[in-house]
Parts: structure tokens; C-alpha cells; sequence
């Protein structure tokens, strides 16, 4: 009898410490598990938020870049800003991380006609509508990145009138 | 015997308290390797704080104040940009902003280093009864260990590198 309900106190003790390590051993997997996540979801976020600083950045060098080029430039065959549909594309780099990794993103430019432009501009105006025959033409740069596998796109039109 | 026996029941036998030791052992080594893993990762976060954080606030002030400017002139270094050195370089470590006043003159302000070559980018504006103060009007950023300003595409490029490695270049005209 003393035999018997010692072995079922070391049993039931061997069971319950059993039960112990397995429970232990589940709540550190789930922390570890909830603070990768945590840390992906942060770093994800500091990826945004430096790439959206990189990105503002660039596009402030594209405004400067379409506004200080001359309009004859700006409108000839070898133009940076190609008249839509066509369109020039490139690959640069806006920066560095943190370790210095050079970023890179898509560059996108086009340039499109005001609709009152005379028809050698492009447009579709009359010497009635566009008496004074001026000449404007939005200049667009769109870069194209990607963040934890989302496309994102960013664009600035400088608008060009002579 | 009574003795004994009882004393066996109550201990732990050598395989039992080797597997404790050792699935003790074990879960210690995985927490500390989540510690480090924290640390580490801490430290990343700390790395973009340049990029994250004070970058967007430059590229506010930078839009305006040199938007506001009406020219400006390269320098080597802030000495040769408080002298207002004649001849301007087409790189340098100081910028100087030139403003129109409503009289006609001019009012120069100064982007470069600390007085001494302190890291950071620092504001300089001047005083039409002393000149140029010994210490900044204020500070743009502290964070940056690198600052250059170049003209060499036909429009003003500033970049900023810290201690992480992170670089960031703006650009603007003055209007």
C-alpha cells in the first residue's frame, strides 16, 4: 500500500513538473514569436519612414532640377522630360541607410502639354483661346519603390510657362 | 528502513534533476538570446533616428530658407565663408545666403559647421552692426557628422551623413 501510493505521488510529480516544462517552454515561444512580430512591424515602420525622408528628398532635387532647366531645354528632342507617351525611366540612388546599403529607386519622367497650348505645343488652343500664344507643359518625375512588399509611388509636377 | 524509504520518495533521482538542470540551462540561453536579440535591434532603431526623425524637419527648413534666399556662394569652410572669399567653390563645407532688403542691401546668413568644426549643421546670421556672431543663431541639426554643399548639376545639393552611415541629400534654388 505505501509502495503503491509512493509510486503514484513520483508519477504524478514526474507528470505535473512534465506539464510545467512544456507549459514554460510554450509561453517562451509565444513571447519570442509576439516580439519578432513586434520587431518586423517596427522595423518595417522605420524602413517607411526613413524611405519616406530619402524619397522627399530626391523628388525636392527633381523640382529644383525641371525648374532651373531652360524652357528650350526643357522642350527640345533630347529633353530629360520626354512629351507623354513617351517617357524616360532610370534606376538611381536617393541615399544611404543606416550601415551605408545605397538605396535605390525607379525614375520615371514625362511631360505633358497644357490642353490651351497651340498645336505645335502640343495643345489643342486657338489664337481665340491662347492669344498670347503661350506655351506651358507639366513636367512630372514619379519614383516607384517597394516597402515589406508594398508598391508605393511618389510624384512632382513643376509646371514650365513661356 | 523506514528512514529510507521515505527519503527516496521525497528526492529527485539523478536523470530527474540532470533533464531540470538542463532544460533550465536551456530556456536561460533562449531568453538570453532574446535579450540581445532586443538590444541589438534597440540599436537599429537608434541608427535611423537621423533618417526618421530630423531628416523630414530639415528638408522643411532647407525648402525655406533657401527658397527665401536670393543667391548664394560655396565656400571651403565657414572661415573663408565669413571672409566672404572672392572666388566661391563649386563643393564646400559652408554656404552662404545672400538676402535682398527692401533698402537694396544685402543680409548674409551662413549654413556650415560649429564655430570650432563641431559636427552639426548650424545657422549664422549676420548683424548689420557686428557681422557674423561667434556662435550660431541657431541650429539646424546637431545629428549630422558630414555636411556638403555642391553645385555641380546647376542647383544647390546638400548632404548630410551621420555616424551610422546614413546619407540624405536635398536640394532646392533659390527663388
Amino acid at each position: 500500500m505505501t509502495l503503491n501510493g509512493s509510486f503514484r505521488t513520483r508519477a504524478g510529480r514526474r507528470g505535473f513538473t512534465l506539464v510545467e516544462i512544456t507549459l514554460a517552454t510554450a509561453l517562451l515561444t509565444a513571447l519570442s514569436v509576439i516580439l519578432l512580430k513586434v520587431s518586423i512591424q517596427i522595423s518595417s515602420m522605420q524602413s517607411w519612414a526613413a524611405m519616406q525622408s530619402l524619397t522627399d528628398a530626391y523628388l525636392s532635387r527633381e523640382t529644383a532640377l525641371a525648374s532651373r532647366l531652360p524652357f528650350g531645354d526643357l522642350v527640345s528632342a533630347e529633353s530629360p522630360w520626354p512629351p507623354y507617351p513617351e517617357s524616360s525611366e532610370t534606376e538611381v540612388a536617393i541615399g544611404r541607410y543606416p550601415g551605408g546599403r545605397e538605396i535605390r529607386v525607379s525614375l520615371v519622367r514625362f511631360r505633358e502639354p497644357d490642353p490651351n497650348n497651340l498645336d505645335l505645343s502640343g495643345g489643342s488652343g486657338t489664337l481665340l483661346t491662347n492669344p498670347a500664344r503661350t506655351e506651358a507643359w507639366k513636367a512630372r518625375s514619379v519614383i516607384s519603390y517597394r516597402i515589406a512588399g508594398r508598391d508605393y509611388h511618389k510624384a512632382r509636377t513643376i509646371l514650365r510657362v513661356r | 528502513m523506514k528512514f529510507r524509504r521515505k527519503f527516496r520518495v521525497a528526492a529527485f533521482t539523478l536523470i530527474e534533476m540532470a533533464m531540470a538542470i538542463s532544460i533550465s540551462l536551456g530556456l536561460a540561453v533562449g531568453l538570453l538570446a532574446m535579450i540581445g536579440q532586443q538590444i541589438e535591434f534597440s540599436r537599429r532603431i537608434a541608427d535611423f533616428q537621423f533618417l526618421r526623425d530630423e531628416a523630414p524637419q530639415i528638408n522643411t527648413l532647407f525648402a525655406a530658407i533657401i527658397s527665401r534666399a536670393d543667391s548664394y556662394r560655396i565656400h571651403a569652410d565657414l572661415p573663408a565663408a565669413i571672409a566672404g572669399e572672392p572666388a566661391p567653390d563649386s563643393s564646400g563645407s559652408a554656404l552662404q545666403l545672400r538676402f535682398l532688403q527692401p533698402d537694396g542691401s544685402i543680409r548674409r546668413a551662413l549654413l556650415g559647421p560649429g564655430p570650432n568644426g563641431e559636427r552639426g549643421i548650424h545657422y549664422y546670421l549676420e548683424s548689420s552692426l557686428s557681422g557674423f556672431p561667434g556662435e550660431p543663431s541657431w541650429t539646424v541639426s546637431s545629428i549630422p557628422s558630414a555636411v556638403r554643399f555642391s553645385n555641380l548639376s546647376g542647383i544647390l545639393e546638400i548632404t548630410l551623413q551621420d555616424d551610422a552611415g546614413s546619407e540624405i541629400t536635398y536640394s532646392g534654388n533659390p527663388d
